[in-house]
């Protein structure tokens, strides 16, 4: 065997451990079916291509590890490709929501309610954006993420728990329906990329363990 | 304005755990540092394992920020400034 436990150390504490960290997190996000979408990056925040998640340093010892155990990578790659797959739905569903006649008017319609209704000016509830695009482009994200109600203490947590219901029928306007149905369909498919890797990573760790006698965690000093 | 008179001010007062967890947040901001980047370094800021969901650093963030005040003691300003290896201020 051209690896033995020294190797195997390195592979658990730099790679394993925060492949699984990174993915657990990205567990939650899906099945909260929060897409971490940000309107700034037209970008998933936190589901990212499995390397991503580990340091920079690390992603040597991914590609080794990979080299020995190559029916790792394509649940990689699957993981990775669905990732891709849900990043660029939300683009093309955040592009058409911005466009879209309806959301226009809605957005309009509660801008120009709000400061009467809730006493206050309608750019207050923004935070330090300033711009009407970044206005709109904020509440098209809680759209696309599936954001229910806000902690109290976002700016936006007020305005969004009062007005939620005149945005959350966009979903079935026509021309907005299949965008979303696409979005949520390829977070399902990569929720489940993400167990499918997840467990086919802790069959190989508990192999290795066993095999070399190396434990998951030495010390616990370092493990963050 | 007319202020909600039910929203109350947010007071906060901050222990040297969460100061240095916001040095840190602002710093990975500054540096312009990738999201899972800023992730793993506070996660290292906060020297515990124990699975904090990932969105809590953005909260504490948001929380801080929201904040109409906010007391930090000078003992944990220095002891914040110690642990992150400033130095004696």
């Amino acid at each position: 065997m051209p690896y033995g436990p020294n190797i195997v150390r390195a592979w658990f504490d730099t790679v394993f451990q925060y492949a699984f960290r990174g993915l657990e997190s990205e567990r939650v996000f899906l099945a909260g079916r929060d897409w971490t979408f940000r309107f700034q990056t037209r970008a998933l925040e936190y589901l990212n291509p499995l390397a991503k998640h580990l340091p920079a340093a690390a992603r040597e010892n991914l590609e080794q590890f990979v080299s020995f155990f190559p029916l790792v990578r394509p649940r990689i790659s699957d993981h990775d490709f669905c990732e891709h797959q849900l990043e660029e739905n939300c683009r093309a569903y955040f592009n058409a929501i911005l466009e879209s006649p309806s959301f226009q008017k809605i957005f309009e319609n509660v801008a120009s309610e709000a400061p009467d209704a809730m006493g206050r000016e309608f750019r207050s509830h923004f935070g330090a954006y300033t711009a009407q695009t970044d206005f709109m482009g904020s509440l098209a994200e809680y759209l696309i993420n599936n954001v229910e109600r806000l902690p109290s203490y976002y700016s936006t947590a007020q305005l969004w728990d009062r007005y939620r219901d005149r945005f959350l029928p966009l979903a079935f306007d026509p021309a907005l329906a299949h965008l979303r149905t696409a979005t949520e369909q390829a977070g399902c498919s990569m929720l489940e990329a993400v167990n499918d890797l997840t467990s086919l990573l802790k069959e190989k760790r508990s192999e290795l363990s066993l095999r070399f006698d190396v434990p998951y965690v030495a010390e616990l000093d370092n493990v963050r | 304005m007319i202020r909600d008179p039910l929203q109350q001010p947010i007071k906060l007062v901050i222990d040297t755990s969460l100061l240095v967890l916001i040095l840190g947040y602002k710093c990975m901001l500054l540096d312009k540092a990738e999201p899972l980047e800023r992730v793993r370094v506070l996660n290292q800021i906060r020297g515990r394992d124990g699975g904090i969901l990932t969105q809590r650093f953005d909260d504490l963030w948001s929380l801080f920020w929201s904040a109409a005040s906010r007391t930090v003691t000078q003992h944990v300003i220095a002891d914040g400034l110690s642990t992150l290896g400033c130095g004696d201020p």
